[in-house]
């Protein structure tokens, strides 16, 4: 799984790249602000699956406290932003 | 709104980014406050689109030290849920102060609050937050061993009613004043409650990250990202935490601390900067 996350990390960074690249070179093509917007998306999604991954492990282990505060936490992420686009 | 980016806003975006990134290797600060005054006041960016990459940069700062091999250990996965979910509450209170209480007041307070906590930070600079190796850790507590040292350090957390005042109030002014709560979690929880600098740091580093996700999300849904602002702003993160890390391994915490108090301080300055009139 750490290195799933790494290699994300290094996925997430050169999409970031090759689109400011494409942009400045082919500025009027929506596949280079694509590209970008893939490389945001999963940077964004990253946290949140760490906190997923985090509470499967937790389930596994059978450690209940620490399964409830991330399920709770992710709970609370999902009703922010539902309340936020309300 | 903006809709394009020139060439020398991404450059300055990217160094903004360097910066936060190297807060938050560092200190386990997300940057934001310093990174918004520098879109909004020194490059012209609009509020929302400011905060919009902010908040992405924050997420940028987390997953960096969270991936880190030498944060891994460093991270104290439950105490922080346990501490983000009182954050998340104190959020919920801003939320209905934030209609209550004259912006600046909050400002001015929370200026002092951050000298005065960068000169507590600064006196116990020399105070080590490591218990005996056979000390027991309690439920929030947890043992790693000093990359610079070698030394296995234990430690608990200490102080519960602060760690969770703090907590809540890190949340209702992160609500209040649109900040990440680690410039008020880090030095609380390493000054009184028990923490070593490199936990509270690591810890808070991760967490900001999962705070900042859903409101990163729906600026994004919203189409107020603006994506080459953000992928600079975010490579520059990358650069500058690859530097913050090393710098928070190889530096002692004491020298931590001291940086962590003149960040503080330039934290209120700038806020008192941004004072409404």
């Amino acid at each position: 799984m750490t290195r799933l996350f790494a290699l994300t990390g290094l996925a997430t960074t050169l999409l970031l790249v090759a689109g400011l690249l494409a942009s400045g070179l082919w500025p009027d093509r929506a596949w280079s602000t694509q590209l970008i917007h893939v490389g945001l998306l999963m940077l964004m999604v990253t946290p949140i699956t760490r906190v997923v991954v985090a509470c499967i492990g937790y389930v596994r282990d059978g450690d209940r406290l620490s399964a409830l505060l991330t399920a709770a936490i992710l709970v609370l992420v999902a009703a922010g932003g539902y309340l936020a686009t309300r | 709104m903006l809709t394009t980016v020139s060439f020398s806003l991404m450059a300055l975006a990217a160094v903004g980014g360097v910066v936060a990134g190297t807060l938050g290797g560092m200190l386990g600060l997300g940057g934001g406050v310093f990174l918004v005054p520098l879109l909004v006041q020194g490059l012209g960016v609009p509020m929302p689109q400011a905060v919009a990459v902010s908040l992405t940069t924050v997420i940028a700062t987390s997953n960096a030290v969270s991936g880190a091999a030498g944060s891994r250990p460093l991270i104290n996965l439950r105490m922080g849920l346990m501490l983000e979910l009182i954050t998340a509450a104190g959020g919920l209170l801003g939320g209905v102060a934030a209609t209550l209480l004259p912006q600046r007041t909050l400002m001015i307070t929370f200026s002092v609050v951050m000298t005065l906590m960068s000169l507590i930070t600064f006196l116990r600079r020399d105070h080590q937050n490591a218990l005996p190796e056979d000390a027991d850790t309690g439920p929030w507590g947890g043992r790693y061993t000093d990359a610079q040292t070698g030394r296995l350090v234990v430690y608990r957390l200490e102080r519960m009613p602060v760690a969770i005042g703090t907590s809540f109030v890190a949340g209702t002014l992160s609500t209040l004043l649109g900040l990440g709560g680690g410039v008020i979690k880090v030095p609380v929880l390493n000054a009184w409650c028990g923490i070593p600098m490199r936990v509270a740091s690591t810890t808070s580093a991760f967490m900001i990250g999962v705070t900042a996700t859903s409101g990163a999300l729906i600026y994004f849904g919203r189409g107020l990202l603006l994506p080459t602002l953000a992928a600079a702003a975010v490579l520059g993160v990358r650069v500058g935490s690859l530097i913050g890390l090393r710098l928070a391994r190889i530096w002692p915490p004491r020298r931590l601390k001291v940086m962590l108090a003149i960040v503080l301080v330039l934290v209120a300055a700038v806020m008192i900067a941004r004072l409404p009139q």
